[in-house]
């Protein structure tokens, strides 16, 4: 990222009359416009003009394989055409414009279809070896929109988990702490927990990975961590609740790859209910230590279209133990298994256990993310501590 | 690692696509177009992926699978994992997909 991500929007904008300009110029052109793929990847929408800055206002839309831009962005190949009517060009400011003559270019950066640049003339036509000329401008302006793109989507996707970090619930007999870091490389992800009280008075607790990157990642996760709170108000079991949402996932989020963990946990008893889509199983850290991961069916993934059996687990929170969920971020690196790590995690955790959830995360954050490598996947951990009978009698 | 991809068409008609290597983070978009590029090959309703040769899965490739797996229904196709190895085995247990494809072995 190599401008201001303050004001990314004023900076493409910037960037665009300033590069449409020298086009113009370049191609000795009458119009030139630069139309984006949209968000369906089905339309081209006008983002920036001139001499047909009517195009921009109006918001015209192309869908991809129709008439002229819409043709380039379907083949991917720069085209020229010197006879202009109704079969050869869709968008009538174009025909009503009086252009004779238009050459375009794909914007494409590392494969991707960015958009399309087109220019027009009103005399002449264009000579075949000009189009290399173009396709030259395409490759900057594609990199730079690019780059563009990455800073919005960064920029919303980080106020969207922002936004979305629950405040833990203050509970006399929990300790709860948690942590959420995003990927050095990718930014933001679709990994969330939760914590919530249910009407009984019990807790449910997630952890919850969405696969992916970006502001998709971390929208879909926005939905889903709702959905599951409204399913998880009127359910007491963990697995039916998944059930559920697994369904809202196939039916509403097309072909996203969830894994979560869902659990409620009553204060009082320590007992706990627990079912797994996908998801590594939780860590059990109790008081004297001796940290085991909960063993416990994993269940199929949510968005995995299958007709899946979900089960849940009883376990039992002891006075003084901790119960400790996380996603593969922590423990997976580049080029080793998804539980390279695990051997660590469970020895930092043996390390913290009886002690304060709050430093068993800070403890397993400096154990398996304090050297300097770079985090592929964003991180998520969450410790549950019951406190022992005393304590919590101490803190009324 | 490198991901080796080479497509192939079995005695039934099925095509096979056999990946060697690692399906992580660097080779997974690979992956999955040269899978569903495969699977528009032939009316076959099955695709074979042969992943005797994968050494290495990380969490996004377990996610290309899944990603193949619902284009295949798309298509009302489905996938079938020939022979593979132990350490894929041992990871599609761990995310809970060891039940979801029809394996052969030969």
């Amino acid at each position: 990222m190599t401008s201001n991500p303050a004001s990314p929007d004023l900076d493409l904008q910037a960037f665009l009359s300033q590069a449409l300009e020298a086009v113009r110029m370049d191609m000795n052109a009458a119009t030139v416009a630069v139309l984006l793929v949209d968000e369906s990847a089905q339309y081209l929408t006008a983002r920036a003009a001139q001499g047909l800055e009517e195009e921009v206002r109006q918001g015209s839309r192309v869908p991809i394989g129709l008439g002229f831009a819409g043709r380039i962005a379907g083949e991917r190949r720069a085209m020229t055409i010197n006879r202009i009517d109704e079969t050869t060009v869709v968008n009538p400011i174009l025909r009503r414009r009086g252009i004779v003559a238009l050459c375009g270019a794909p914007l494409i950066f590392e494969d991707r279809l960015v958009g399309v640049l087109h220019v027009g003339r009103i005399t002449g036509a264009f000579a075949s070896g000009e189009v290399s000329k173009l396709e030259n401008h395409a490759e900057d302006i594609a990199r730079r929109i690019t780059d563009w793109r990455g800073q919005v989507d960064g920029a919303a996707a980080r106020a969207l988990q922002e936004g979305l970090t629950p405040e833990l619930p203050r509970l006399p007999q929990l300790d709860l702490a948690a942590r959420y870091v995003p990927s050095s490389q990718h930014g933001v992800g679709g990994d969330w927990y939760d914590v919530f009280t249910l009407p009984d008075g019990s807790v449910g607790f997630v952890v919850g990975d969405v696969m992916g990157h970006g502001l998709a990642a971390a929208t879909v996760m926005g939905r889903v961590r709702s959905a599951l709170r409204a399913y998880a108000i009127e359910d007491d079991s963990p697995a039916s609740v998944l059930t559920r949402l697994d369904r809202k996932v196939q039916h509403f989020e097309f072909n996203q790859l969830i894994t979560i963990v869902y659990g409620i946990l009553n204060v009082q008893t320590g007992r706990m209910s627990v079912s797994s889509a996908g998801h590594l199983p939780p860590i059990m850290v109790p008081k004297a230590g001796g940290s085991c991961s909960v063993p416990m069916p994993t269940d199929y993934p949510l968005g995995v279209r299958r007709p899946a059996e979900r089960h849940n687990t009883q376990l039992c929170l002891d006075e003084g133990g901790m119960l400790f969920l996380f996603t593969d971020g922590l423990i997976e690196r580049p080029d080793a298994d998804i539980d390279a790590r695990m051997p660590d995690l469970l020895a930092a955790l043996d390390g913290a256990a009886g002690i304060w959830a709050e430093i068993a995360c800070a403890d397993v954050m400096s154990a398996l993310l304090g050297d300097d490598e770079d985090l592929d996947d964003d991180v998520t951990v969450l410790a549950i501590r019951r406190h022992s009978e005393s304590s919590s009698n101490r803190r009324r | 690692m490198e991901m080796g991809l080479t497509s192939d068409i079995d005695d039934a008609g099925r095509p096979v696509v056999v990946a060697v290597g690692s399906i992580d983070v660097q080779s997974r978009d690979r992956f999955l177009a040269f899978g569903a590029s495969a699977m528009g090959s032939t009316e076959s309703t099955e695709l074979l992926l042969d992943l005797a040769g994968v050494t290495f899965l990380d969490s996004l490739g377990v996610g290309a699978l899944v990603k193949l797996d619902q284009l295949a229904a798309d298509k009302q196709r489905k996938l079938v994992l020939r022979n593979p190895s132990e350490r894929v085995v041992r990871l599609l247990e761990m995310v809970g997909l060891d039940n979801v494809w029809q394996v052969e072995t030969s």
